[in-house]
């Protein structure tokens, strides 16, 4: 991910988070004040409707002991208090005295609870009220309870008088319609509203649902709470959502309305509808997000300018380090101003020069390092020619002008000396010459197991060989390893190379290992042996050319291996452990690529030669 | 001896004293409009049109007696006739009728001269307007007449003589559930319909005959019987609920058929009052009908009683003899109401209330009609 | 009752026993329902029935005297049969099935106490078959002397006080039983009780209800009389004109008719009213005080009444028979020794309560009155 790309992001979510936790508290809040808003509303129109039970339950106590006060009831319980009274006589009073008195509901009862007259059944006369018993009614005060009425059962706030006349009581039980002209009766704010549910019904019946114009639509909606509601009355909260727009909930606080013995009669919902919380907090999430949006654009146009700004720069210097990396060692960055950057770029400069001289001087002293290893294994490797061919040549002076009868039998002897010993000079300038000038690898498609395969089987007698510790050679070749675009006989070369360096290290036998995997179509070589291990500094110095650790030879084998494996554009590395053993791990892409070390190897050929 | 003489003619002249205080015997007064007001509204006085209601035609009945002959309501008659105690004069239908006495009715021409009959009133107008002796003669509900008493109206009260019964409509589903129409029958308080809507004036019906009229009404039984109703009313809970039809004009039918839903309801029964409007088929299970006898005698009123119900119930007119006995005639009446289609509430008497001019009134007999001819009008004390 | 009995025999046959019961519930005057039942048990047994011997039997008769519009129907329920079974047939009036013809009626009338004090009212409660126990109501005061052997002792007096002056004292008791006395005077209202002493409550009750057999009249308290509104037992009311007394048939055949009655009026008439508020006829020379008497000597309906004289003069006591709407004096008057004060009919009718001042001596006079038959 680019520099760029990290400082979009990281102003993006820093604005993002910023605005965002923002707009959330800001609804959070926002809507906190609307719940406490609604809730001391919904508390001010409880405490109203409250205020209003109470004004108009003490007004119906009041209507309700004027009708008992009256002359024509105390008349009435007089003549009823005589034996064998005539009851039926008073049998249409209640429809008078409850019009006069304005009571929705008016009955007259005698002291058994029998129904003297009724203004709403007035059919019901002679049935008993099982309820009225004789109590202290004058303490109860006004209550609701379930009237049956002609048109159904209905919701009344009833209170009753007693006149007793000697030992009898006459009942007077009177009382108001409560529904939607109570709820009339509300002053309500804008916003809120007041329903009445007449619990008059066994189950929940839309019907018994009302507001102040009556019956409501969509009464079925609230089915689910007022069940609630009745199976266990008490102070609750809802909301309902009449369309999916959620400006359209409305939530509701349900208070009980419980009868004389505690059992529900009915339940007062206020009504709250949440439409300006809803638009309010969608205004502010619409601002939150334009502003979030904004920000975004800002954040865009800020980071590209901002990492244009910073990583320019750095990218510059970027280059100029891959350049670096490429070998153009002479890759300077523009310094502009003085920030951290620019003293960036003016240190990578400085580096670079330092690199640029210190590679000169590397490249001069490995040069005269090679040089000078080129000449010690020059020298070495020259010099135990050069002796014998020496005390040859002295050895014939001598036979010349000592034993001149034995100079043609020692002229013979050491012409056949010198001749030898001219003969491995020429092996030695010839791996000398063959060093210098590596073929370039001829591509086709290369089988690698079936290559690993033939050089095993080359070395084979060797590994088992009389006079020398057995070598064990373990294969574990993938199997359907896929070909490679490699030149086969470098890479054999370059294998063979490893395996004779492996019976090198293992003087005392061993296991020689080989492995291989492919990745990709890439494929991995593994050749490992269990000999006395390397030391780091042997390590590092392993592929050097001319660099040995034997007694023998060129030190040119490694150095080969990894020519073949750079031309093939490859990698190769080793590793190794002190009396373990040794690996080599050789990367070998599946068409091989140029390799910027073949040119150094090829230039320091050439300069060997 | 002589003192004791002194003392009882002295007593005997206090008597006379008192008797001479007292209203000496008096002769009839000809002349003079009596006034009449009822409540029925009677459309036609062809007795071949067909009424609009059993109220419209008992009052057509009552109103052509006195047109015609006194005994033959339904006889057959022209407008002008001159064969009753009275002609007609002038005719609103609907809404007045003014007859004229016939000076050669064959019993004697009538006391008063002429005879104006106001229809369609109110019961309280009626009331008022005797109480203000704007009539002479009204008809007054027989569950006002405590209040008319009270008021100080004079009240002639005939024999309970008008039935209100209850009538299943065939064809229904219910009604055709002899359970349902025994547990209706059997719920009904009929001692309480009396005493509270009727404030006493009638008395329960379970027959089809009133005790004074057959001697053996008292052989239906009147009582409730709430645990049969509410074993019957059990057994048919499946059914809908039985529809109770009343005329919506008739707040007596209404104050009966609440009442009876009530009774039912709480015997466990489902039954609703459903008003009915003149000429409309309200759909109704069973209804509240009103008949008169059409006459004291057993026979003759169990029979006309038979032929009227028996087709409204759907069930066929027990047929009874001419002559037939007492016996016979309470086995007819047990056979129609065994089936509990028909099902008797109350006897209401007829009640009239007189103004202060109206003497010589006599409360006519079930099935006479109103007794015009024979009442005359004195001074208004 | 031996067509009754005909239609009656094949259904009970002869496997099964009878009980038969009888009762009366027409308006007509009482009948011997004995001798009804005797009459048709025995003609059941001459058609080969079997009578129950003992209190229970296999089949129950029960027999109901009705009244219809022409005359009386006999109603036989039959129970306990194969099949229930009701007889109906009509009868005759029964009375005339009755036994020999009525004996002239003629009035008697025993002292039984008399005091100078005023006494409004007097009642004797058998409490006890070895003494009699008499209540006497006085304007102010309610006594009870004990009649034991002869000899009276004043057992208990209590004071009731008075709630109007009244230059005319009236008062009423009515013992519910031996036990418990109820005395009514203008505006007050006594219940006493034996428990085990005797006390009294009395309340101030205007507009009070007298009772009397089967019906209450309205007592209007400072005018002395009774206003004419009268309740009756089954909760019926009805209007008459004021009255000092009424009288309707005999209580004894189960209730009044709430249509026939004659009130002795506080104008000095005495008026018959039958079902409508104009009286149907007027009685000449009665008094104030009437009082139903129980029909006697074959006669239905008797009222017994006083004559129209003033306080100053003796009066007497007559006895009327009322058929339709007349009143026949019967039997010869009853001469009292001065005017009649109270004159109470009891519960059953069979006698009347009196109270007389006797104008020779002052004394004030308890009197029992009774009707006899003589040939």
């Amino acid at each position: 991910m680019t520099f760029r790309t990290r400082l979009f992001l990281l102003v993006v979510i820093a604005l993002l988070l910023s605005v965002g936790i923002v707009a959330v508290g800001v609804t959070a809040v926002t809507r906190r004040a609307f719940e406490d808003s609604n809730h001391a509303r919904s508390e001010a129109l409880v405490a109203q409707f409250e205020r209003e039970f109470d004004r108009h339950k003490q007004d119906i106590v009041h209507r309700v002991q004027g009708v008992a006060d009256a002359e024509a009831t105390v008349r009435m319980a007089i003549d009823l208090s005589r034996p064998k009274a005539d009851v039926s006589v008073y049998v249409n009073d209640a429809r008078g005295v409850s019009a006069s008195h304005q009571l929705d509901f008016l009955d007259f009862a005698s002291d058994d609870g029998s129904i003297i007259s009724s203004n709403e059944s007035p059919a019901r006369f002679g049935y008993k009220i099982d309820w009225l018993a004789p109590q202290g009614w004058a303490s109860t005060g006004a209550f609701l309870m379930k009237v049956d009425t002609q048109s159904g059962p209905a919701l009344g706030l009833t209170s009753v008088s007693v006149v007793r006349v000697g030992d009898k009581n006459l009942y007077v039980l009177g009382g108001e319609r409560l529904g939607k002209d109570f709820l009339r009766s509300l002053v309500l704010p804008s916003g809120m509203r007041a329903l009445l549910y007449m619990n008059l019904d066994p189950d929940f019946q839309a019907g018994d649902l009302v507001d102040e114009s009556g019956l409501i639509a969509y009464g079925e909606r609230f089915r689910e709470f007022v069940e609630q509601e009745r199976a266990q009355p008490g102070e609750r909260s809802f909301t309902i959502a009449w369309t999916p727009d959620a400006a359209s909930a409305e939530s509701f606080h349900a208070l009980p309305l419980l009868g004389r013995q505690g059992e529900l009669i009915g339940a007062l919902l206020v009504g709250s509808s949440e439409r300006e919380r809803v638009l309010l907090e969608r205004r502010i999430i619409l601002l939150a997000t334009a502003v979030a949006g904004m920000g975004l654009l800002f954040g865009l146009l800020l980071s590209w300018w901002g990492a244009a700004r910073v990583t320019r720069p750095v990218r510059k210097l970027a280059e100029g380090a891959r350049e670096v990396s490429e070998g153009n060692w002479s890759a300077r960055v523009e310094v502009r101003g003085s920030n951290e950057i620019s003293q960036l770029a003016k240190s990578f400069n400085h580096m670079t020069e330092q690199l640029s001289e210190q590679r000169e001087h590397l490249v001069q002293a490995e040069r005269v390092a090679a040089w000078r290893e080129l000449a010690r294994r020059l020298a070495h490797e020259l010099k135990n020619p050069l002796f014998p061919l020496q005390t040859t040549v002295e050895n014939l002076q001598r036979a010349k002008e000592q034993s001149p009868e034995q100079f043609e039998e020692v002229f013979r002897e050491s012409t056949g000396i010198l001749l030898s010993e001219i003969e491995s000079l020429k092996k030695i300038v010839g791996r000398f010459s063959d060093f210098a000038k590596m073929p370039q690898p001829e591509i086709s498609s290369v089988d690698l197991n079936e290559t690993i395969r033939a050089v095993v089987k080359l070395f084979e007698s060797q590994f088992s060989a009389v006079g020398r510790p057995p070598i064990t050679s373990e294969l574990h070749l993938e199997e359907g390893l896929p070909s490679i675009q490699a030149d086969e006989a470098l890479l054999r070369r370059a294998i063979e190379n490893l395996v004779l360096n492996a019976m090198d290290a293992m003087p005392a036998g061993g296991v020689l290992m080989l492995r291989t995997t492919h990745q990709n179509g890439d494929v991995d070589l593994e050749i490992s042996d269990t000999g006395s291990g390397l030391t780091r500094e042997e390590c590092d110095r392993l592929f050097t050319p001319y660099y040995t650790t034997k007694q023998h030879g060129t030190g040119l084998g490694l150095a080969i291996v990894q020519s073949v494996v750079s031309d093939h554009g490859g990698r190769i590395s080793v590793e190794s452990e002190s009396g373990v053993g040794t690996s080599f791990f050789i990367h070998l892409p599946a068409k091989p690529s140029l390799a910027p070390e073949a040119a150094v190897i090829q230039k320091a050929s050439s300069n060997g030669e | 001896m002589k003192l004791r003489l002194l003392l009882l003619l002295a007593a005997t002249s206090a008597g006379l004293f008192a008797a001479g205080r007292a209203e000496p015997a008096r002769r009839p007064r000809y002349g003079g409009m009596l006034r009449v007001e009822i409540g029925a509204t009677v459309n036609s006085i062809d007795p071949s049109v067909a009424a609009a209601s059993s109220e419209e035609a008992a009052a057509r009945d009552e109103i052509c007696s006195a047109i015609n002959e006194r005994r033959r309501p339904e006889g057959a008659f022209a407008a002008n006739a001159a064969s009753g105690p009275f002609r007609v004069a002038e005719w609103e239908p609907g809404k007045r009728l003014m007859l004229e006495a016939n000076p050669s009715y064959r019993e004697g021409r009538p006391f008063v001269d002429s005879v104006e009959i106001q229809m369609g009133k109110s019961s309280r107008d009626r009331l008022l307007d005797l109480e203000v002796e704007k009539t002479d003669i009204a008809e007054i509900p027989a569950e006002e007449v405590r209040r008319a008493s009270e008021a100080g109206v004079r009240i002639a009260v005939s024999q309970p003589d008008q039935l209100i019964a209850l009538v299943f409509v065939p064809g229904r589903a219910i009604s055709e559930n002899a359970h349902s129409r025994e547990a209706l029958s059997r719920s009904v308080n009929r001692s309480a319909i009396v005493n509270f809507i009727l404030q006493k004036e009638g008395e329960p019906a379970g027959g089809l005959l009133p005790q004074w009229s057959s001697g053996t009404a008292f052989l239906f039984s009147t009582a409730v019987d709430a645990v049969a109703a509410r074993n019957l009313w059990a057994e048919v809970s499946g059914l809908p609920k039985i529809s109770l039809g009343y005329d919506a004009s008739d707040s007596l039918e209404q104050s009966l058929a609440e009442r009876i839903a009530v009774d039912a309801r709480a015997a466990g029964g489902l039954v609703t009052a459903v008003a009915i409007h003149a000429g409309a088929d309200g759909g109704e299970d069973v209804r509240i009908v009103r008949l008169g006898m059409a006459s004291p005698d057993p026979r003759e009123a169990l029979a006309r009683l038979v032929a009227v119900l028996g087709p409204m119930a759907g069930s066929p007119g027990e047929t009874l003899p001419a002559a037939a006995t007492p016996q016979q005639v309470y086995e007819t009446e047990r056979a129609v109401l065994n089936t509990y289609r028909i099902v008797p509430l109350v006897w209401m008497p007829r009640v009239y209330g007189l103004g202060a001019r109206v003497r010589d009134w006599k409360t006519p007999e079930a099935g006479e009609g109103w007794p015009f001819a024979d009442v005359w009008l004195g001074d208004a004390q | 009752m031996h067509a009754l009995a005909e239609k009656i025999a094949p259904i009970l046959g002869s496997a099964h026993t009878f009980a038969i019961e009888v009762k009366d519930i027409s308006s007509s005057a009482p009948v011997d329902l004995n001798g009804l039942q005797r009459s048709l048990a025995d003609q059941l047994d001459t058609l080969g029935g079997r009578r129950s011997k003992g209190p229970t039997a296999d089949c129950q008769v029960q027999v109901t005297l009705s009244a219809d519009v022409s005359g009386y129907v006999l109603v036989a329920d039959l129970s306990g049969t194969e099949t229930p079974s009701t007889i109906v047939i009509e009868v005759a009036n029964p009375q005339k099935t009755a036994g020999p013809p009525p004996a002239a009626p003629s009035l008697e009338a025993k002292v039984v106490w008399r005091q100078q004090q005023r006494l409004l009212d007097f009642a004797q409660a058998d409490a006890d078959p070895a003494y009699v126990l008499w209540y006497l109501l006085e304007p102010e005061r309610i006594e009870l002397y004990e009649f034991r052997g002869g000899t009276q002792i004043l057992y208990d007096a209590k004071t009731l006080g008075r709630a109007f002056v009244s230059r005319d004292p009236r008062g009423r008791i009515v013992l519910a039983d031996a036990t418990h006395v109820a005395t009514y005077l203008a505006g007050m209202q006594c219940d006493g009780a034996w428990n085990p002493t005797f006390t009294i409550q009395c309340v101030q009750i205007p507009g009070q209800q007298w009772p009397m057999p089967g019906v209450s009249w309205a007592f209007e308290s400072p005018r002395n009389y009774f206003s004419g509104n009268m309740i009756f037992a089954n909760g019926l009311e009805r209007k008459f004109p004021a009255f000092y007394s009424a009288a309707s048939p005999s209580p004894a055949t189960g209730g009044h008719s709430k249509s026939l009655w004659i009130v002795a009026g506080v104008e000095g008439k005495a008026e018959l009213f039958s079902g409508v508020t104009e009286p149907a006829s007027k009685f000449a020379g009665w008094g104030s005080d009437i009082a139903t008497m129980a029909p006697a000597c074959g006669l239905e309906w008797l009222v017994l009444a006083t004559g129209t004289g003033d306080w100053t003069q003796p009066d007497r006591l007559q006895l009327y028979q009322i058929e339709g709407d007349r009143a026949r004096a019967v039997g010869q008057p009853l001469q009292v020794p001065g005017p009649v004060l109270t004159l109470w009919p009891a519960n059953d009718g069979k006698s009347a309560r009196v109270v007389t001042r006797n104008l020779e001596t002052g004394d004030y006079e308890a009197s029992i009155v009774t009707v006899a038959c003589r040939d």
